[in-house]
């Protein structure tokens, strides 16, 4: 095994840990903030990269093979607002219901899920449809003999790392971010001191959908989409939460950085089984020390 | 007091003795599919009385019950295998000339039938003791076993000269010497999976009402509140993991000569969050409504799927949020509301009624 | 000569950066009833968390009895040698009842196995009873403790304390939230619960304090400023700058 072997898995885990970003940054953000974690997540992800199969299918018709570079740009903010739009509803009709009851949640989320699928199955068919990546994110950069940085996954990187700025801007730059943080850190006084929590909640998981939504997108260039597209991603989104803690920013980063980048690179020195075991047992490992995650705060509530 | 509780306590018992009456005279009303079925839904209620005891009573979700399932089934799956097959067919396809060191145990029954549970167990105290003695809990425990059942079926499929991959140990057709065809043999199956479950039940009914039961709520509403009064909550939290753990695996062990295949798919994601559901429906806390609610949702889901194959996975969606939202006690929460409020109705009315028959101009008394 | 109960030896506790308590030296005597006073975010309830083993200080020991070092037990263990605590909200098991509550509380004092009995000697249910009448609540004892009051979750707390006959036991704000006649009857509870055992209590309440104390300790800022009888305290020249200075009673809850 050759040392670009290993750089280029811990490449292809770097766009991989991109996705499990923003997949798992909304995840953290709904559980930091109402105590609900979204079992139905991977499937904004999944909703977010059948948009991009839409537009560019709808394009093609119209116009052509050639404007599957244009529609791929235009789904990705399209990615964001349908799965924030979905996020929006399912938070209105269902998710308002389960604050504080971590378990019903799952349960309740976890059939939104199974009812999301099914109609994936239905609209688009059991099997996987294959997105063609524009012609523009074709190739690569070859850094070195033997290790060529493709286009798509340098994009991947790119676009994650605007939206986790833009992110940051909103959260710790405006109004609305500090309201979020607020209701995050102490939802009754923030209610007393005039924040609209309930508001403050549905845009907040809105917009951590919408965050999902664009990993979708991203992952429609990685390989073929289909309607369990969301639950490749999600159990290792899971376990950035659990690594990362929840609600802090810098947690989630790193626990995604942890989890993308290991999962190849074990993968590549045992077999790809074996590499998701052992994995699972250094996390385990890991939680002994910090069982709060990476940044967990010392706290003193009894419960 | 005393008298009380040791009263109900057998006019409990004595509705045990009359369902498990009922259930192991089945054989005579049930078709032979039917009772098949049946003993299935059996298996999965032995199932729920242990996720019952760790999610009901521990407040405790696991949602990778399915892995120990699965495991019991396995062991089950690989002495049936060896039984039929010196060497099993899928270890031929995939270039096995000899059998594994680690499956040659199964040959024998005297070390398969607890295996089938305490294998289930050993993985249950590897994993619990680390996670709660971190104090991992709550939604955290829950990712951290689902996690764990999504690891196995990726390794058990990877696995395939070991383990049959996808396709799992398959085309399994004598126990003990009797052929899995024969009606017979699925009757004297069924009437042990009573046996099983009735067992099961009585150790579940047991540890709840010993002091055990309380220290299992008091987990439940105030873990680290119990640590002052000088319990450790580790060590309940990881016995009581460990019990529904070997459950699981007994479960699966009487589930797989009743079907004949055990593979990944029944020990995964999907599968785990479904036993959660049958206690959810049932009714969280009362050990016969996790018995219920495993019996109803699984006839259910062979209604759905004999009928409208496409449908069962919304009916599965809605019966979760449906479930959670409008009735979170679970049916059992739903009859025992129930009867309170019939209870209220009948004495408002009989407390009309005495009123007008006692005072003769129908107004109520008033007090001078 | 009195013997040391308990004793913390130069213990600084560090939350992210913020001192609680800053190389605090401190202790108890056996058969004392101390208490605690000082500002807001003097560290007193957290002096309460060092020595029941919930937060472990950067550096320090902490001496039970006869030179124990209970520095990294874990709170079980440190229940079991003897040192009981009362949280400053009700904390009781809201789904059993006050019997069963205060016999959760006695049967761990017999060991593991009791846990997997049902049956219940006479002796303990005397005791039992015996704890439930003394806290007034006997009458009650099959009533689910989610159904008490503030007040009445607070003294069912102190009674599954004292069913364990602990040596020390810890008590956190005990008449925070109550009225005067609950206030009173709390008082009295404490100082029979002292009569056999030392008692170390953190409270706000000046006319309270007043009631009970015999010996007060004052914190402030993460430090012992002074310790004495209440008298002394209350004419100490920079407790009166640090804490009698801002107001004429003395801080209250809000």
């Amino acid at each position: 095994m050759g040392i670009e072997t290993l750089l280029s898995q811990v490449f292809n885990g770097l766009s991989l840990s991109s996705v499990l970003l923003l997949v798992g940054l909304g995840l953290s953000i709904t559980f930091g903030i109402m105590g609900v974690i979204n079992f139905a997540h991977g499937e904004f992800l999944m909703v977010g990269a059948y948009v991009v199969y839409v537009l560019q299918t709808l394009f093609s018709k119209l116009y052509g093979h050639g404007a599957s570079g244009v529609s791929f740009l235009i789904s990705i903010p399209l990615s964001f607002f349908v799965a924030a739009f979905l996020g929006f509803l399912l938070e209105k009709v269902l998710i308002r219901f389960l604050y504080g009851r971590p378990y019903e949640g799952i349960l309740a989320t976890w059939g939104c899920s199974l009812i999301f699928q099914q109609m994936a199955r239905n609209i688009f068919g059991a099997n996987n449809v294959d997105v063609a990546s524009p012609k523009w994110l074709a190739g690569g950069v070859e850094v070195m003999p033997g290790l060529q940085l493709p286009y798509n996954r340098l994009f991947i990187l790119a676009l994650t790392t605007i939206c986790v700025m833009g992110i940051y801007f909103y959260l710790y730059r405006t109004a609305q971010g500090r309201r979020m943080r607020a209701v995050m850190q102490n939802r009754d006084m923030s209610a007393c001191l005039g924040i609209r929590t309930r508001k403050v909640d549905t845009y907040t998981f809105a917009l951590g959908s919408g965050l999902a939504g664009v990993a979708g997108s991203a992952v429609s260039l990685l390989g073929s989409i289909g309607p369990s597209t969301g639950q490749n991603y999600i159990i290792d989104a899971f376990m950035v939460v659990v690594l990362g803690g929840t609600g802090r920013l810098a947690g989630t980063i790193a626990g995604a950085l942890v989890m993308g980048v290991l999962n190849p690179v074990f993968e590549l020195i045992s077999t790809s089984s074996m590499g998701k075991v052992i994995l699972f047992i250094l996390v385990i490992l890991f939680l002994q020390g910090k069982p709060q995650g990476l940044f967990s705060l010392k706290t003193r509530a009894l419960d | 007091m005393d008298t009380k509780t040791d009263k109900s306590a057998i006019f409990k018992l004595k509705w045990f003795a009359l369902v498990m009456l009922l259930l192991a005279l089945a054989p005579f009303f049930l078709s032979d599919f039917r009772l098949n079925l049946f003993g299935k839904f059996l298996t999965f209620a032995i199932v729920a009385l242990g996720i019952d005891l760790i999610w009901g009573y521990a407040g405790i979700l696991s949602l990778g019950h399915g892995l120990f399932f699965g495991l019991g089934g396995y062991c089950m799956g690989a002495y049936l295998k060896l039984q039929a097959e010196e060497l099993p067919d899928f270890m031929g396809w995939s270039g096995l000339a000899e059998l594994p060191w680690f499956w040659k145990p199964f040959h024998h029954s005297w070390f398969v039938l607890p295996m089938t549970i305490l294998i289930p167990i050993l993985f249950a105290l590897l994993i619990g003791f680390p996670t709660f003695r971190a104090r991992i809990k709550g939604v955290y425990f829950s990712i951290l076993t689902q996690a764990l059942a999504l690891i196995f079926v990726t390794l058990f499929i990877g696995q395939q000269p070991y383990t049959g991959g996808t396709n799992g140990i398959t085309n399994l057709q004598h126990i003990f010497g009797f052929s899995l065809a024969e009606p017979a043999t699925m009757r004297g199956l069924y009437v042990i999976t009573v046996l099983m479950l009735g067992m099961a039940y009585l150790l579940c009914h047991w540890l709840t009402h010993t002091q055990l039961g309380k220290v299992l709520v008091a987990i439940r509403d105030g873990e680290n509140r119990l640590r002052f009064l000088g319990y450790n909550p580790t060590l309940f939290k990881v016995l009581v993991f460990a019990i529904s753990a070997g459950l699981a695996g007994l479960a699966g062990a009487l589930f797989v000569p009743q079907v004949g295949i055990i593979s990944p798919s029944m020990m995964g994601i999907l599968p785990s969050v479904e036993m959660a559901i049958w206690v959810a429906v049932g009714g969280r806390t009362t050990l016969k409504g996790a018995v219920i609610g495993a019996i109803l949702v699984n006839a259910a889901k062979s209604y759905f799927s004999e009928n409208f194959p496409e449908l069962w996975l919304y009916f599965l969606g809605v019966l979760f949020i449906s479930f959670v939202l409008l009735f979170p006690q679970g049916i059992m929460g739903f009859l025992q509301k129930g009867r309170f409020e019939w209870a209220t109705i009948i004495l408002r009315w009989r407390e009309k009624r005495f009123a007008k028959s006692s005072s003769p101009n129908g107004l109520p008394h008033k007090c001078h | 000569m009195a013997v040391t109960i308990i004793y913390l030896e130069d213990v600084t506790v560090d939350f992210n950066g913020f001192k609680a308590l800053h190389g605090v030296n401190f202790f108890v005597d056996y058969g004392e009833l101390r208490v605690l006073i000082g500002p807001n975010g003097a560290g007193k309830t957290t002096l309460l968390d060092v020595i029941c083993g919930w937060v472990k200080p950067e550096s320090g020991r902490v001496i039970y009895g006869e030179g124990k070092d209970i520095n990294r037990l874990t709170e079980h263990k440190i229940a079991r040698l003897g040192i009981s605590r009362k949280f400053q909200t009700p904390s009781v098991f809201i789904n059993l009842t006050l019997f069963e509550n205060t016999e959760l509380s006695l049967r761990r004092t017999e060991g593991f196995w009791s846990t997997f009995s049902s049956s219940l000697t006479g002796e303990n249910r005397d005791r039992i009873f015996s704890v439930l009448n003394m806290i007034g609540l006997a009458d009650k004892a099959y009533e689910r403790a989610g159904s008490l009051s503030h007040g009445e979750k607070q003294w069912l707390e102190l009674g599954m304390s004292i069913v364990q006959q602990p040596s020390l036991l810890l008590v956190d704000e005990p008449v925070a939230g109550m009225t005067g006649r609950e206030r009173e009857k709390t008082g009295e509870l404490l100082q029979a619960i002292a009569k056999d055992r030392s008692v170390l209590i953190v409270e706000h309440d000046m006319e309270f304090v007043r009631q009970i104390a015999k010996k007060v300790t004052v914190l402030h800022e993460g430090t012992v400023l002074c310790e004495g009888s209440m008298e002394r305290v209350q004419n100490d020249p920079t407790v009166i700058e640090v804490y009698w200075g801002r107001g004429e009673n003395g801080r209250r809850e809000c």
